[in-house]
């Protein structure tokens, strides 16, 4: 058993390695998630964005990477999660919300977004849309003549249900973020049924994603009591002007239904009616559109007095945080330069800010991650972090980031600045030299560096001074002929020696297949041999012959050829048997007994012969 | 004015001399003419002196300052596609590899973190994997014989031979990886990527030159391409360039 373990080791180890190193990627790819890309709706007109949600199946945490499409703007509007376990089995999603704004009517398709998990990048269908100048609306024949049919949308008695929009302020900047309140009553009294979040309904405002989960409480008002729902959001002005904005939710009422019912017979109406009639009344499903007043807004446009460059379109107010780290460099070692920006404010419009003095600092582009703010105080944050090389070592502190915005509190742009941050430059920048014809001396393959300012890359490891070796193709080093034929041989000399190897082993547990192959090649050459003893004398003859044939029946029988005598010949092939007779002629000779004859030992070569082939 | 007629024969001998001496240099297809045309900064001509010296053949070193005058010419797509080629010649040279990752650095040409399986095939160059699958090969032979005429030892033998399986498998993934990096391409000038192979197609995003991407389908004038951030799109043929020429 361990004979056979220890033997079959080797392949399986080869085949668990190349198992793993050949299914790795399917097992990634079992871990995979289904993306989709949905835009409600898809026609839509410049004034009204449309909502793209992007929902990712089975993971948590992607990176989404929105593609460009020239006369569309994507404001991304939060994220939500999903989990939910059907039957033992669970599962997550993940939904991204953007605001698609169109800048252009027309027909626009979005290409795949690509989404990035941590295992694979997918992407989405490309999306068709329309957007049309004007928002979609119904014609007015069909809005004001159309029937009330059954099923119809009813405009619900306010005193039933209705939404409360509270904006924080009611004028605001384009791109200012206002915080708002939606607080949806709900009489007591009357079942409902919820079918949607409530929908903004205002030309030149978008608003944040609402959550499905509002805050629920209870409140009086004008004595009665109300189920209140209340989200909190955020509502940012794009387009400056007058507008009013309200918000519609649909819900659908309990209504008990006012069928009459037959009577059962015999019960005639000495029951109490009412109460039957709520045991086994029914109640359907009324439709309705809740609405809040609408609220009178007004957006203006930011002044452009006194806009500082650095302006970028952040609308808030903000705190600005820098530092450095390595602060002890070398020429041409990298900073990380981590500038944090703080407080409350359209952080989808607050770009990096920027170095006052980038002369003799080369600088790259920043990566930002948001983190939100919570309910204990901790104010949205943004943070900037973007790679410096100092390339002048005269240099001895970074100078301050600038950060502008516009407070809406003050009505006036405000610019931030942070403190220099002290910095150590190891060394000198490699000092200029002039350009020199080089000179080619042997085992000199290069130069001293020139260092030409006015050069894109003064800093380049100089020009080779050797052509060096031309070769007709850049091949791979496994495609060229020395290491094809050293590989061919290696295979070669390989699969032989195993080969040599597997016999000998084979031979090895099968000695009796050694045993026969000898025996042959004894025969063979005893017979060879024989054919030229003719040409002894007699006592040669004998003494040669009885030699070959001892070794042969030896072989076949298992035993030292010294220990055959003449009488094991005689009982084991009998006493007429040529070879019995030529051990007899032998021992007589060795004695001086008799001599044999010509003729007789022609006879008895003659006869050992045909039968060395047959002897067993 | 009187004079005027005198000079113009000087002048115009002194042009001729300058263009008989430039044409002559340019035609001087030696290493180090080559190179004074590049310290003179005539980087374009130092370019054309480089191939021209190459005549249709590679070597690393001329590769390698063909990339340095692209560099200098502010030409960071051409310059990775000859520090590459010029690596693929000679893997192991610090100079090819140094300079290629300052013009990465300097153009923001950051390639996205690669998975730890990729980071371990990047140890060695493509040949450093080549002779490895060879060496486990000679490895496993000298084994092999040296057992011949000895008692079988199962244990020391399924060793060496996992030993020597797990460095040949290693040394063909690890050639096989290197080796399709060599077969991506790079590209040379800045563009974009299209949803579809056509003029108007919708953009997929930028693609900045010097990027690498790997070609996987041609249709007309576009290839269909994967880019290092796993982004597929159609790319102009003529924006990128094999690094196997």
């Amino acid at each position: 058993m361990m004979r056979f373990f220890f033997k079959t080791l080797p392949l399986y180890s080869l085949i668990s390695i190349l198992s793993l190193l050949l299914f790795q990627p399917t097992a990634l790819r079992a871990e995979e998630s289904t993306v989709s890309a949905v835009l409600t709706p898809e026609t839509f007109s410049t004034q009204q964005p449309s909502r793209l949600a992007i929902t990712i199946a089975g993971r948590q945490d992607a990176q989404i990477t929105m593609p460009e499409v020239e006369g569309l703007i994507f404001h991304r509007r939060g994220q939500s999660s999903q989990f939910q376990m059907i039957n033992g089995t669970s599962s997550s999603s993940v939904t991204y919300t953007y605001l698609v704004q169109a800048t252009e009517p027309g027909t626009y398709t979005i290409p795949p977004i690509t989404v990035s998990t941590k295992s694979a990048t997918q992407r989405t269908q490309p999306i068709s849309c329309t957007v049309t100048d004007t928002p979609p609306t119904l014609p007015q024949n069909q809005r004001s003549q159309a029937p009330p049919a059954s099923g119809a949308v009813a405009e619900p008695d306010e005193a039933v249900a209705f939404i409360s929009l509270i904006p924080e302020k009611e004028r605001s900047y384009v791109g200012e973020l206002i915080p708002t309140t939606i607080k949806a009553y709900f009489y007591q009294g009357v079942k409902f049924k919820f079918n949607a979040l409530p929908v903004l309904k205002g030309d030149g405002f978008l608003m944040d994603a609402l959550g499905n989960e509002p805050r629920q409480h209870q409140e009086s008002r004008d004595g009665k009591q109300y189920l209140v729902l209340v989200w909190d959001t955020v509502l940012t002005g794009i387009k400056e002007g007058q507008t009013e904005v309200t918000m519609e939710m649909d819900v659908s009422m309990l209504v008990r239904s006012r069928q009459q019912k037959p009577r059962l017979p015999g019960f005639g109406g000495g029951l109490q009616d009412d109460f039957f009639d709520d045991f086994f009344g029914t109640y359907e499903n009324q439709p309705i559109k809740v609405t809040a007043s609408p609220i009178s807004m007004k957006v203006i446009g930011l002044p452009e007095e006194g806009r500082p460059d650095s302006f970028s379109g952040a609308i808030g107010t903000f705190h600005l945080a820098v530092e450095a780290q390595p602060t002890a460099i070398a020429p041409g070692d990298p900073v990380t330069l981590t500038m944090s920006l703080s407080g409350n404010g359209n952080f989808d419009n607050v770009s990096a800010p920027l170095l006052s003095d980038t002369e003799g600092i080369k600088t790259y582009t920043p990566n930002s991650s948001f983190y939100p703010g919570n309910q204990e105080g901790e104010k949205d944050r943004k943070v900037f972090e973007q790679a410096l090389v100092i390339t002048d070592a005269k240099i001895q502190q970074i100078p301050p980031a600038v950060f502008s915005y516009f407070d809406p509190l003050r009505e006036q742009y405000q610019t931030l600045f942070s403190d220099p941050i002290q910095i150590q430059v190891s060394g000198t920048t490699p000092a200029a030299s002039q350009t020199t014809t080089p000179n080619t001396s042997p085992g000199q393959d290069r130069e001293t560096p020139p260092s030409d300012p006015g050069l894109p890359f003064a800093g380049l490891a100089p020009v080779k001074l050797t052509a060096g070796q031309f070769t007709s193709t850049i091949r791979p080093l496994f495609k060229k002929p020395l290491f094809l034929f050293t590989a061919a041989l290696l295979l070669v000399a390989t699969a032989g020696v195993t080969g040599y190897r597997v016999r000998s082993h084979f031979l090895a547990r099968n000695p009796e297949i050694v045993r026969l192959k000898r025996i042959e090649r004894q025969r063979a050459s005893c017979i060879r041999s024989f054919g030229d003893l003719t040409s002894l004398d007699q006592a040669a003859y004998l003494s040669s012959a009885q030699q070959q044939t001892r070794n042969l029946l030896a072989l076949l029988w298992g035993c030292e050829a010294a220990s055959i005598t003449t009488a094991d010949v005689k009982n084991r092939l009998g006493g007429d048997h040529p070879v019995t007779r030529l051990f007899i002629h032998c021992d007589n000779a060795s004695y001086g007994a008799s001599e044999l004859k010509e003729a007789e030992r022609d006879r008895l070569h003659k006869e050992i012969s045909e039968i060395l082939g047959e002897l067993t | 004015m009187k004079k005027r007629p005198c000079l113009m024969p000087v002048f115009l001998i002194l042009l001729t001399c300058s263009h008989a001496m430039a044409d002559g240099r340019l035609q001087d297809t030696s290493i180090d003419a080559c190179n004074a045309l590049y310290h003179e900064n005539n980087f374009e001509d130092a370019i054309g002196c480089y191939q021209r010296l190459s005549n249709s053949e590679h070597s690393a070193n001329v590769l390698y300052n063909i990339a340095n005058s692209y560099a200098q010419l502010d030409q960071p797509g051409y310059s990775v596609l000859y520090y590459l080629r010029a690596l693929s010649l000679n893997p192991g040279d610090s100079d090819i590899s140094g300079n290629l990752a300052m013009v990465k650095d300097e153009k923001g040409l950051f390639p996205p973190e690669k998975p730890a399986i990729l980071r371990f095939f990047s140890l060695l160059t493509l040949a450093q994997w080549s002779i490895l699958c060879l060496l486990s090969a000679a490895g496993y032979l000298v084994f092999a014989c040296t057992r011949l005429s000895r008692p079988k030892n199962m244990v020391l033998e399924t060793f060496v031979l996992l030993l020597c399986t797990i460095l040949l498998a290693a040394g063909v993934f690890g050639a096989g990886t290197r080796y399709r990096e060599w077969q991506q391409a790079v590209v040379v000038k800045d563009s974009r990527l299209l949803v579809s192979p056509f003029e108007n197609g919708a953009s997929l995003g930028s693609i900045d030159q010097g990027s690498l991407v790997s070609p996987h389908k041609e249709h007309g004038d576009y290839w269909y391409v994967t880019d290092e951030r796993g982004r597929k799109g159609w790319l102009k043929a003529e924006t990128f360039e094999s690094i196997l020429p």
